[in-house]
């Protein structure tokens, strides 16, 4: 167990490094450098900005600078758009806003994911059956950003039961987490439900059966632990899919998250900032896939991590 | 995974049931999602809530959309942070917000000299820094030199470059010898008998040593004087349309060089030997030099090298006397020749000025802002004197870059090594009405009133929300919820709502100087022909472009400055027109198929009629290139058809992300670009100075000595009247010349709640808060007046001999 465990972290370091090798020289790759803008500067200025962030240095130099930075300090440089402020402040302040959107939004959907797909698998074949499977369906259809603004017209426009945006208080949470939750509470439901209607025609269930277990116990404690081993696996790539809905999400509704600098930092060439994201979601990533990995060994005994 | 097909029937339910909820409800978001950006048109005259219940009526709410870059003045180049100084930092003058004339800033009057070089201000006693310390001269003496120094890596600080000896002092080509220095005839060279400039000559930096050889033309053996031929040199004339560094002419109508058949030198480092003749290249004067490079050695003339100044060990300089004086010229003779963008041509005996020139080491000459034409006479006396007079000097002055900072708070934080920390809400010491209170990186930033402001009393807003929501549908939303009072001056409202958003109430539109256009690469064939470039132009329908596409209410634009334009272009303008003898209207401006079909049959291309249209027979395909968003792709697209339908031509249309569009338009790498420029100022020059030949923002390439001297001529006249009159000319000339194709001239669009008092649309889209109030009882009282009255400036005194 322990060997698996430093042997799945060497790992994420080493695609983490790669990562960010790849990263840094397709970033040099584009076109444009992040001072370009309409007006020309004249050489001198080019010259001065460049030095100031030493990408007058040989790119080589840059590079292992970049990398002893990060190594021994932690320190991932300064943004070249906005002065004076660094990588690590600007993820330091949108990480954590992203996360709580993502924790909340992974619990509302676990909260409706498991519950329907259970009922669907237990009245198999019934109307809370299709029910249940048509809330998923719809929950995995619809995009989010059909969602959010059907969800901000009702709430916000006509109810004004909830702000249209921003992230302040509780009251502004719900819309987002709501909107972030759906397609993976879907894909859960439909998941858990798979994963269970195999459970519950397998041996050891009729067994549980037969020998006059309640129902409900049957389904609490035997059937549930095996039916949501699909669901487990599918958490890593589910977190995968919050932290990346959380890019729309987060310009829909103003949240001062992490996610808008996905885009914003590529096209603005700060290849610092861009390098900087891309780690944190490749870290958060690997050590997500990693932790489901363990959990799946936890949960399942035929599971074995060597 | 997928629903096993079989539960809906053994239940008696198809499943299509729950495929039906399912694409009802998709049909229902959408119809919804798109009554979204105008919900509950027709519902009301105004677009959402106009009540404010529970918002204290002295906090303003706006969206500022985007995060500045820096809140720096002298650095600040963002929309977000332009917006934002207007409230934190206040400049010599202030513009009126309803028409943009200049009113009482810092200064509250101001002496000129009458051929518009000399400035002289007088700064108000009572205006404080945010600390309480008075505002005085020295404050935007340091500002500005500090802006102009190229250190700070200010990338507005062209914009300073009237002010005398601002161009050689920023590009480090002013110094001043640090003590007495004989001049060498070539670096390192033993100084000669001659005697040596005394200490303290400011000295112009023509070149420095060693050298870049940045193109392939080949070395010389000796220098050449005018009038020998390229091809008995052995030289071959470059490629039509390789760019110009590749090409010089040697002299007036004399030989031209380009590269060697060996290839030349390219991009070598090359020690200079020796000083030789003075040589005319491409109407610039300067000096042949003897080059050692990789062993080999050669003459070139010195204006196809490049190098950085900065980190030479030798520099060749001559003496340099134009330094300010502070006082008017006595006659109004030619301005003498200064370096930098309005820089006369030479004398035309094409032969170099006799100054004592040669070699000195770098370190015996400093760079010393002492060379400007910038002084505080006393602590509240500023003095400006300009190379040449600039018609639209005011205009510039209330621009961020022209904002005071604090010298001693910038120095305390650049000791630090943090310089950018001294604009951070506990550090900022700021001039202008507000002060920052708190700033939540891309989220919020909160401002109170500056409570040493000297018009702290007037001020009737005490704080401002500047909400960064990048998003209009959000920003939409937030307004109509009544969180925003106003949509902010940087947020389009969306194409496709505009005309129904027209009909509320609290939609403003405004005219905006700004034209957008397509260059167009007159190197490139057949872009190289006028008459191609003329009939690409009349073969566009610019009033449809707009109907159809942009929706915004934008004015065609048959050229480029637009009409609205203030410093006196508009009320030219105006008069033209009445006087029906407009230069930019009536037959070869407006849009004419016929017109332009035979000027592309005289450029040599049969249009034929075909069944279905025409077809310019021969004519090569074209390329238009145009960055993604914001509707530039559906222009295209419809100017595509538009050159299809009445031309015959085809074009195609390469859509790029923005920075790797401006790279290739700066790499000319480009037919056809999507393009446009901003005013910096409300006056034409802001335009036409993009057309000069050595305008590092002519994208076009297009050359017309003709059309620099015009606007040479026209920035060096004083009477307002026939400077724009000469402007007119120029404009017109370029026209003629059609190197861009002007689509159209800007308008703003935005919305602000009925309540919001002293807000008034103009061509800058400039809206400062402090003149911004909450009126709860606008019901009742319908007028607009601002918060209170600016300070009107008494009309300048004058600057005698």
């Amino acid at each position: 167990m322990a060997r698996f465990v430093a042997k799945r972290l060497l790992g994420i370091v080493l695609s983490l490094w790669l990562v960010a090798t790849l990263v840094f020289l397709l970033l040099r790759l584009v076109p444009g450098g992040p001072f370009d803008s309409e007006r020309t500067l004249p050489p001198d200025i080019e010259r001065a900005l460049a030095s100031k962030y030493h990408l007058d240095l040989p790119l080589w130099r840059q590079y292992l600078d970049w990398l002893r930075g990060l190594v021994l300090h932690g320190d991932l440089g300064p943004t070249f758009r906005y002065a004076g402020r660094s990588v690590n402040e600007i993820i330091g302040s949108s990480l954590p806003v992203s996360m709580q959107l993502g924790a909340w939004a992974m619990l509302l959907a676990l909260c409706i994911g498991i519950p329907l797909g259970v009922v669907g698998a237990v009245r198999h074949g019934t109307w809370a059956d299709t029910l249940s499977t048509a809330t998923a369906l719809v929950g995995i259809s619809l995009p989010r950003f059909v969602v959010a603004p059907l969800l901000v017209f009702v709430f916000s426009l006509n109810l004004y039961w909830l702000p249209a945006a921003r992230w302040e208080t509780w009251r502004h949470m719900i819309l987002p987490v709501v909107c972030a939750a759906l397609p993976v509470a879907g894909a859960m439901a439909r998941l858990t439900r798979g994963g269970m209607l195999e459970v519950i025609h397998s041996d050891w269930i009729r067994t549980a059966r037969a020998k006059g277990l309640s129902e409900r116990r049957i389904v609490m404690r035997h059937a549930l632990r095996g039916g949501l081993l699909p669901l487990v696996s599918y958490l890593g790539p589910g977190a995968s899919s919050l932290l990346v809905g959380s890019v729309v999400i987060e310009k829909i509704f103003n949240v001062p998250g992490m996610g808008r600098y996905f885009v914003e930092a590529a096209l603005n060439r700060d290849y610092n900032l861009v390098m900087g994201v891309t780690l944190v979601y490749g870290a958060m990533l690997m050590v997500l896939n990693a932790t489901v990995d363990v959990a799946y060994g936890l949960l399942d005994p035929r599971v074995r991590l060597e | 995974m997928a629903p096993p097909a079989g539960v809906g029937q053994r239940d008696g339910r198809p499943l299509y049931r729950a495929w039906a909820r399912v694409a009802c409800a998709g049909l229902l978001s959408l119809g919804l999602g798109l009554a979204l950006g105008c919900g509950g048109h027709g519902s009301g005259e105004y677009f959402g809530t106009t009540s404010r219940p529970g918002r204290d009526p002295a906090t303003f709410y706006l969206n500022g959309s985007d995060e500045p870059e820096s809140l720096d003045p002298g650095l600040a180049n963002d929309r977000a942070a332009t917006t934002l100084l207007n409230e934190l930092f206040e400049g010599l003058v202030v513009l009126h917000p309803d028409d943009l004339r200049p009113t009482a800033g810092v200064a509250t009057r101001w002496e000129q000299s009458d051929d518009n070089r000399l400035f002289r201000f007088h700064l108000r006693p009572d205006a404080r820094w945010s600390d309480g310390r008075p505002v005085t001269a020295d404050d935007f003496v340091y500002a500005w030199t500090r802006v102009l120094t190229a250190k700070t890596g200010a990338r507005n600080a062209t914009l300073l470059y009237g002010i005398r000896n601002a161009p050689g002092f920023h590009q480090g080509k002013l110094r001043r010898l640090a003590d007495a220095e004989p001049l060498r005839a070539a670096p390192g060279g033993s100084p000669p008998g001659e005697a040596p400039l005394d200490r303290g000559t400011v000295v112009k930096v023509l070149r420095g040593s060693p050298v870049e050889v940045p193109t392939a033309i080949a070395p010389l053996p000796a220098p050449i004087a005018g009038g020998a031929g390229p091809s008995e040199l052995g030289y071959q004339l470059p490629a039509k349309g390789k760019s110009p560094g590749d090409r010089l002419t040697v002299a007036a109508g004399g030989p031209t060089l380009g590269p060697s058949a060996d290839g030349g030198w390219r991009d070598r480092r090359a020690a200079v030997l020796e000083v030789g003749p003075a040589v005319r290249c491409n109407g610039a004067p300067d000096v042949w030099l003897h080059l050692s490079a990789a062993g080999e050695q050669g003459w070139l003339p010195g204006c196809v090298l490049k190098q950085n100044l900065r980190s030479a060990e030798w520099l060749l300089v001559e003496r340099y006397d134009e330094l300010p004086t502070f006082r008017p010229r006595p006659a109004p003779a030619p301005a003498a020749g200064t370096p930098g963008p309005t820089q006369p041509t030479a004398p035309a005996d094409g032969r170099a000025p006799e100054r004592p020139r040669g070699w000195i080491p770098a370190s015996a000459a400093l760079e010393d802002p002492s060379v400007l034409g910038l002084r505080a006479v006393d602590s509240h006396t500023l003095e400006v004197e300009l190379s040449e007079p600039m018609p639209y000097f005011l205009e510039l002055l209330s621009y961020a870059t022209f904002f005071p900072v604090r010298r001693d708070v910038i120095e305390r934080f650049t000791a630090t090594g943090r310089p950018d920390l001294w604009y951070r809400p506990e550090n900022i010491v700021v001039n202008g009405p507000y002060t920052l209170d708190s700033w939540t990186f891309h989220y919020e930033i909160r401002m109170k009133p500056n409570p040493a402001y000297y018009g702290r009393d007037k001020l009737r807003v005490q704080r401002i929300v500047w909400l960064q929501v990048p998003q209009h549908t959000a920003t939409m939303n937030l307004y109509k919820s009544g969180e925003l009072d106003y949509i902010g001056a940087d947020v389009a409202l969306p194409a496709a709502y505009m005309e129904r958003l027209g009909h509320y109430r609290d939609f403003v539109r405004s005219r905006y100087l700004s034209t957008y256009w397509y260059e167009l690469n007159v190197t490139k064939p057949p872009l190289d022909d006028v008459r191609v470039r003329r009939a690409l132009n009349l073969a566009i329908d610019k009033q449809q472009l707009i109907d159809s596409i942009m929706h915004g209410g934008q004015l065609p634009a048959t050229h480029y400055v637009p009409d609205f334009t203030g410093s006196g272009y508009s009320a030219r303008a105006e008069a033209d027109r009445r006087a029906g003898h407009d230069p930019f209207s009536g037959p070869g401006l407006e849009p004419d198929p016929a017109a332009a079909r035979a000027l592309l049959e005289q450029a040599g291309y049969r249009v034929e009629r075909r069944d279905d249209g025409y077809r310019a027979v021969g004519f090569p395909a074209l390329e238009v290139l145009c960055n993604t968003g914001e509707g530039h792709q559906a222009l295209a697209v419809a100017i595509q058809d538009m050159w299809r339908r009445e031309l015959g031509i085809s074009a195609s249309i390469r859509i790029e992300e923005w920075r790797v569009m401006l790279q290739n338009i700066r790499d000319g790498n480009y037919q056809i670009a999507r393009s446009g420029w901003n005013a910096d100022y409300n006056h034409p020059h802001t335009w036409l100075d993009t057309f000069l030949s050595y305008s590092v923002q002519n994208w076009p390439r297009w050359k017309s000595p003709a059309f620099d001297a015009l606007v040479e001529r026209a920035a060096a006249t004083a009477d307002v009247g026939e400077s724009i009159g000469l402007y007119r000319q120029a404009e017109k000339l370029a026209v003629d010349e059609m190197p861009r194709i002007p689509l159209y001239f800007y308008t703003k669009s935005t919305m602000v709640k009925p309540y919001v008092k002293g807000f008034y649309p103009n061509a800058r889209n400039l809206h400062p808060v402090r003149f911004m109030w909450i009126d709860p009882d606008w019901r009742t009282h319908p007028d607009n007046a601002p918060a209170y009255a600016a300070e009107e400036l008494p009309p300048p005194g004058r600057i005698l001999p």
